[in-house]
């Protein structure tokens, strides 16, 4: 292997699974994840000398964010799956059956509900809740002002707050 | 906004603010009926997001799928230029490595850096169960194809046994087990998807049986397999893997494994 495939490899590698999260939230689908990151990593592989490795997770994932807005504008893209019904399955611990099963459509309906919040706010949501990204590492990979990421980051919440209390209502009706 | 100090107040439960920032963003929460709420809020969405909507993962085709890629990429002498249509594109890059890693070995004309690339790119991750089947097979049927599958020739264990001492880091099990049909024939070093491996050689009639042996990197073993007529059966015994490879039949080969694992119990 060459050296310079084995530096890349120990950048890029250890962020492969944060790469994938955000590429499989921008365009919920698990197939078109896959060819979203391996077309970030590939252009990431071609031109990854200058970053340092401080910088590599935020220089990859704004590489990521890239290629899922090339692939929406992709006229044949395959179409999402169902907003967030899938996903990585949980297990609730606990006695009372009733409550793990809500529990369960608790979490199923949560993960609908970020999907369905429009993209500039759903980015940032998932670079922080989900990422631990910071501040000026998110404004990194959005190409934005740190204030644009805090207005973001506060309207992804209010929004995700109301469509949740919305949801809940519907339900309960 | 109902209030100035919001994305203040949003940036100090987010872990951002230090020092008398924080301070002061605090005392603003404790005394601002709107930051608070908005900052409890908050606080219970990320601890919602966080156990109930968990990151997902990339599944180890796409680890696999990547690393390829990128292998293929290396190899090129220039970068590949690539017109932006995803489908198309990716897909002959995914081919063109698959193509060297699959059929490399056999193909000749991309024949060494092409088996170099996939044994590198395998030695950094274990692949899946049914890819690593693949693998083993084929390490036994090169084996069998370049005749050499024997490095030292002999029907005694003190014999085989001491050969792997000093060329491979791990000691396999070598028992003879003649009169129960399954002479033992000699050893090797080969290679399981980039691991180095023992191989005990044994013979039963015409049959010719390879037990591969290697460290165990916490990868899912396939249990038994079928792959171009031969017959795989992989199992783990503390820290080593094993896999019992031969064109005998399923029940014939399991016979001899149970022989092998006799030994360990």
């Amino acid at each position: 292997m060459s050296d310079r495939r084995r530096q890349f490899e120990a950048l890029a590698l250890p962020h492969l699974d944060a790469a994938y999260n955000l590429a499989r939230w921008l365009s919920r689908s698990p197939p078109d994840a896959d060819d979203i990151v391996q077309d970030a990593m590939l252009r990431a592989f071609r031109n990854f000398e200058q970053v340092r490795r401080e910088d590599a997770r935020p220089w990859l994932m704004s590489i990521v964010r890239n290629c899922c807005r090339s692939w929406a504008a992709q006229p044949h893209r395959r179409r999402d799956v169902p907003l967030g019904a899938d996903g990585p399955e949980l297990v609730f611990e606990g006695p009372d059956a009733e409550a793990q099963a809500v529990r369960a459509s608790d979490a199923r309906r949560l993960r609908a509900t970020i999907a369905t919040l429009p993209d500039e706010f759903r980015d940032v949501l998932i670079l922080r809740e989900m990422e631990d990204l910071s501040y000026r590492e998110i404004a990194e990979v959005i190409q934005a002002p740190i204030g644009t990421v805090m207005s973001r980051l506060a309207r992804a919440r209010a929004l995700l707050k109301d469509k949740w209390i919305a949801e809940e209502n519907h339900g309960l009706r | 906004m109902a209030c100035a100090e919001l994305l203040q107040s949003q940036a100090f439960i987010d872990g951002e603010l230090t020092g008398a920032e924080a301070d002061a963003a605090e005392r603003h929460i404790a005394g601002c009926a709107h930051c608070r709420a908005f900052s409890e809020e908050a606080a219970a969405l990320s601890d919602e997001i966080r156990s109930y909507a968990p990151r997902y993962t990339a599944p180890d085709h796409l680890k696999l799928r990547v690393l390829e890629a990128i292998a293929a990429a290396d190899g090129s002498a220039s970068p590949i230029r690539r017109a932006p249509t995803w489908r198309h594109g990716l897909g002959q890059a995914t081919r063109a490595a698959r193509s060297r890693l699959f059929l490399g070995g056999f193909a000749g004309g991309v024949g060494l850096s092409g088996l170099a690339a996939a044994l590198v790119v395998l030695a950094v991750l274990p692949p899946p169960p049914d890819v690593l089947a693949d693998r083993i097979v084929r390490a036994h049927t090169e084996a069998l194809m370049s005749g050499k599958t024997i490095e030292v020739v002999s029907s005694d264990h003190h014999t085989v046994k001491p050969w792997f001492a000093g060329k491979i880091d791990i000691s396999p099990p070598v028992h003879d087990f003649a009169a129960e049909g399954f002479k033992l024939t000699g050893g090797r070093l080969d290679r399981v998807s980039g691991a180095p491996a023992a191989v005990v050689v044994y013979q039963h009639g015409l049959h010719e049986i390879d037990l591969f042996v290697w460290a165990d990197r916490h990868q899912t073993l396939p249990g038994g397999a079928v792959r171009r007529g031969y017959n795989a059966l992989c199992w783990k015994h503390r820290d080593l893997d094993y896999a019992a490879v031969s064109d005998m039949q399923a029940s014939e080969l399991a016979t001899f494994a149970n022989l092998i694992r006799t030994t360990q119990e």
